[in-house]
């Protein structure tokens, strides 16, 4: 059939090598020593079992029996399978595994697929995954953490009076996020620096002592609730343990296995990855707290000040290295919380209107329609960052909107948040409704805005145009029209004047 | 777990294991004897020419060879028994090709992520093979013979165990000691099994290597030590990887051949003393170099940023003393291994170990990780040149004996498991 190729035959006996030429005929395998009448071997060829092609990697023909033949006629070998019309999926991936171009091709594909896994497929599957899991689950592994807690953490220091402000503070946000189930708050002391605040898996928020006293306001304490609430509804505890250890998977089935994360080299994937998922996690949970915020009317404003004071609180290290903390930069964070929040006037938007004064009439508001999803989009950057030493823009003249007498006539309550720039010449362009709570008010809220005049902002001594948000409020007890007779109307907590009463 | 101990998924002890970057794959292993040598030739025609060969010794480019035994402690040659003249001595030559391995390496793995590693069993039986068909002893190549299907069925369960491990253990605690102390009493059988597999599915010249040793002595080596070493705070450390690499040598035979081990702990005791005083001086030059971050920052915490030349330090003094050890105990393993009369010989080069461990590193960073293939070559390449074997008589003697099996569950489950036995 053909003129055979060369090989050695070892008889699996021993390590003895006997040279032979393979021959096949008649769906018989032959193999001959040189010059010799009779075959050594003589099998049936379907009885042969045949090492795939691998490179330029001898072969290996397995006989029944125990013997091996090994061959570096790869070609030869190649043929006779053809003519089997067997190992056709392996000579595939040969195929494959012989062409420079496959290999390009195949490495674009590869790192794609795996930053793709990573970012979007693992985290997806991730999410549905911890949604699945019993709340009875989630609460023990919240009891299990606490318990761990325990042991370094010592009791609150706060009296009763102090806690209770906390507590009243989440059953705010509780009633106006239509959570029926409360978290369950613990106080614990930290230790001096140590103003934080954290959510365990099952709805336990943790709350230090020093972050109860480092708040400036009711507000702020809130703003951090509903930060911590967040972590807590979007289920991250649960996420962040089903990724990681998924995500560890994935780079040891990629690089081989797992002994390779010991390495360093191995580890700094892993590591980035690990930073990147909690960089998500808290931006997720800055955006949930935002938007709750502002459905309780409260702005968001007191959220960037509570960051920015604890941000202050902490020892200087590292505070550039973004991606190297786990919480993504403060300043990143404020600024998309409230853009143009001014650090230097930290305390200021405790503007006095709203701090303290319940909402009974928000919390039965109708769901803000606000659309999370773009939310983040909305809030675009600052057209310019004012530092601490700028000046922002003051108001020089604000006329409340009108009361829509649809809503007057039945009572209605509401608020709109705008956002805004005020220009180089003080006047405001570019309105946008951030969120309402009825569509109803949203156009005489513009209107009113629009008209309103500042003093524009300054940067280094330059007129700068400055983006901001607003908050209006529209309360029908309040007798003339919306609330245009009082001193200080719909509060506007931006980028207040320093001079403020 | 680093290079140099032998993972319990290493048939064979101390191999070219391409270092820090590739303990699963480091294919070639073992070290059969026999007949003559092609040796600077890189085609597969070079089996064919050995055909015609004579039993001779080529030079090797890279190290010296090895000479027997000096008379000096050896009784000196005794004509009447002619068990000490000069043996003839035969490299290990080494055929892979980055470019090659790298074409296989990144299809093999992109095939797994699409099968949601499903192939990833295939894969790491192709990356093998790979590594021990290009692995040629006295002109013959080694292979690799596992059966797919019976990886994958292992890496499920594991995969299942470990996914279940980290989930339940986030809910009950109590479960991670209670799976960390089940994991300690399966430790020796995974050892056993996966040193079984492995070596089971090794041949050379059509005969399979065995891996028996008993769970009691596994267990002995793999927990008990390690109790010595906690009490006598670690300084037992290197005599119990001398008496490792001695349990992983000695349980192996290829057919009625049987590997020796007969290394005192002095050597490794030298070894990991050097190793431990270059992390050491680097820790030192680290302390001061911070101390006097600490005084120019005026006694304020440095950030993150200003430590990172000591990182650079340590991190480098870890790297280097990690290399040496593991040069050092190249070198001593392979001058003490035995396989019955016969002996092998190595001479590797610390000098020329750890710059080519240095260019690996920088490239495994530059290129993250994708040059992983090009430093597995490089590395198995020159471990490979240094390495010799010395027949202390005709190798085609060594017969079969007896059957034995190995189960692809213990050798996944070594791979997992190595992330806590290594320190």
């Amino acid at each position: 059939m053909n003129p055979g190729f060369h090989g050695f035959l070892f008889d699996g006996e021993s390590l003895l090598v006997k040279p032979v030429t393979v021959t096949v005929t008649a769906g018989r395998l032959q193999g001959h020593a040189p010059e010799a009448p009779e075959p050594m071997v003589d099998v049936s060829l379907a009885d042969v079992a045949i090492s795939d092609r691998l490179a330029s990697v001898p072969r290996y023909l397995y006989l029944p029996g125990g013997g091996t033949i090994e061959t570096p006629d790869n070609a030869a070998v190649d043929l006779l399978l053809a003519g089997q019309r067997r190992g056709r999926t392996v000579a595939l991936v040969h195929a494959l595994e012989i062409h420079s171009r496959v290999a390009a091709a195949a490495t674009v594909l590869l790192v794609a697929a795996i930053a793709g896994a990573l970012w979007w497929g693992l985290p997806a599957l991730a999410l549905r995954v911890a949604l699945a899991v019993p709340e009875r689950i989630e609460l023990q592994m919240g009891e299990a953490g606490l318990l761990a807690i325990n042991r370094f953490l010592p009791d609150t220091g706060l009296d009763r009076r102090a806690r209770h402000r906390v507590q009243s503070q989440l059953n705010r946000l509780m009633a106006v996020a239509g959570i029926q189930q409360k978290p369950r708050l613990v106080f614990r002391s930290m230790g001096e620096n140590a103003a934080n605040a954290f959510a365990l898996p099952g709805g336990i928020i943790v709350v230090s002592d020093e972050l109860v006293k480092l708040a400036g306001s009711d507000d702020e304490i809130a703003a951090v609730l509903a930060h911590e609430t967040g972590h807590w509804q979007r289920r991250h505890g649960t996420q962040g343990v089903l990724r990681n250890s998924a995500a560890l998977l994935v780079v040891s089935t990629v690089t081989g296995d797992l002994s390779t994360l010991t390495t360093f080299a191995g580890t700094i994937p892993f590591t980035l990855l690990q930073r990147g998922y909690s960089r998500e996690f808290e931006a997720e949970a800055d955006r949930y707290a935002v938007d709750l915020l502002r459905r309780a009317g409260i702005n968001p404003a007191h959220f960037a000040a509570i960051l920015d004071k604890l941000e202050k609180s902490r020892p200087a290290t590292g505070r550039d290295l973004s991606y190297f903390n786990t919480h993504p930069s403060t300043r990143d964070r404020i600024q998309r919380i409230a853009p143009g929040f001014v650090a230097g006037n930290a305390a200021a938007p405790a503007a006095k209107p709203e701090s303290g004064e319940p909402f009974p009439k928000l919390a039965t508001a109708a769901p803000v329609k606000a659309n999370r999803g773009d939310l983040e989009g909305r809030f675009t950057e600052p057209s310019v960052e004012l530092g601490p030493d700028d000046k922002p823009p003051r108001p020089l003249s604000r006329k409340a909107p009108r009361y829509p007498e649809e809503m007057r006539k039945k009572s209605i309550a509401g608020s709109v948040t705008l956002e805004f720039t005020i220009d180089q010449s003080g006047d405001v362009r570019s309105v946008r409704v951030v969120n309402s709570t009825h569509r109803e008010f949203e156009e005489e809220a513009v209107t009113a805005v629009k008209d309103w005049k500042f003093a524009p902002g300054e940067k280094n001594g330059r007129k700068v145009s400055v983006r901001s948000t607003q908050l209006l409020m529209f309360d029908p007890s309040d007798d003339e029209a919306p609330q245009a007779g009082r001193g200080a109307p719909p509060t506007i907590d931006l980028n207040p004047p320093p001079d403020k009463p | 777990m680093s290079d140099h101990s032998a993972t319990p998924e290493q048939p064979s002890p101390e191999f070219p294991d391409p270092a820090s970057a590739a303990p699963a794959d480091a294919g070639a292993r073992f070290a059969p004897p026999a007949l003559p040598l092609p040796a600077d030739t890189d085609t597969p025609a070079d089996l064919r020419e050995t055909l015609q060969r004579t039993l001779q010794t080529p030079p090797q480019p890279d190290c010296p060879p090895r000479l027997p035994p000096s008379p000096a402690t050896q009784p000196p040659p005794s004509p009447a028994t002619g068990m000490e003249q000069p043996r003839p001595s035969h490299g290990f030559v080494f055929h892979g090709e980055a470019r090659e391995y790298f074409r296989i390496w990144i299809v093999n793995t992109l095939l797994t992520i699409l099968t949601c590693g499903l192939y990833s069993a295939w894969a790491k039986v192709r990356k093998r093979r790979y590594l021990r068909g290009n692995t040629e002893l006295m002109g013959h190549r080694f292979d690799y013979r596992a059966n797919p299907p019976r990886i994958l069925a292992g890496n499920i369960l594991v995969a299942l165990m470990f996914l279940a491990y980290m989930v339940v253990g986030e809910v009950y605690p109590v479960v991670r000691f209670g799976a960390l102390l089940a994991g300690l009493i399966l430790l020796p059988w995974v050892v056993v099994r996966s040193l079984s597999f492995n070596a089971h599915n090794t041949t050379y010249r059509g005969m399979r290597f065995y891996s028996r040793q008993t769970y009691g002595w596994a267990a002995m080596t793999y927990i008990g030590q390690w109790v010595i070493i906690i009490i006598t705070l670690g300084f037992y450390y290197p005599a119990w990887v001398r008496n490792r690499k001695k349990f992983t040598i000695e349980s192996h035979r290829l057919g009625d051949a049987f590997f020796r081990f007969e290394s005192k702990s002095g050597p490794f005791y030298l070894a990991y003393l050097v190793g431990g005083a270059m992390v050491f001086g680097a820790a030192m030059i680290g302390g001061v170099l911070t101390t006097l971050i600490i005084t120019l920052n005026g006694g304020r915490v440095p950030s993150t940023l200003q430590l990172v030349p000591f990182f650079l330090i340590y991190g480098f003094a870890i790297y280097s003393s990690k290399h040496f050890v593991y040069a050092q105990l190249f070198n001593q393993v392979w001058n003490n291994t035995r396989l019955d009369e016969h002996r092998f010989s190595a001479n590797l080069s610390v000098g020329k170990w750890y710059g080519l461990q240095m260019a690996n590193l920088g490239a495994m960073l530059v290129s993250c990780g994708l040059l992983y293939p090009w430093a597995t070559m490089r590395s198995t390449r020159y471990a490979l040149s240094c390495l010799r074997f010395q027949p202390g008589g005709p190798i085609e003697k060594i017969s079969r004996l007896g059957k034995s099996d190995g189960s692809a569950f213990g050798e996944t489950a070594a791979e997992f498991v190595g992330l806590d036995i290594g320190l």
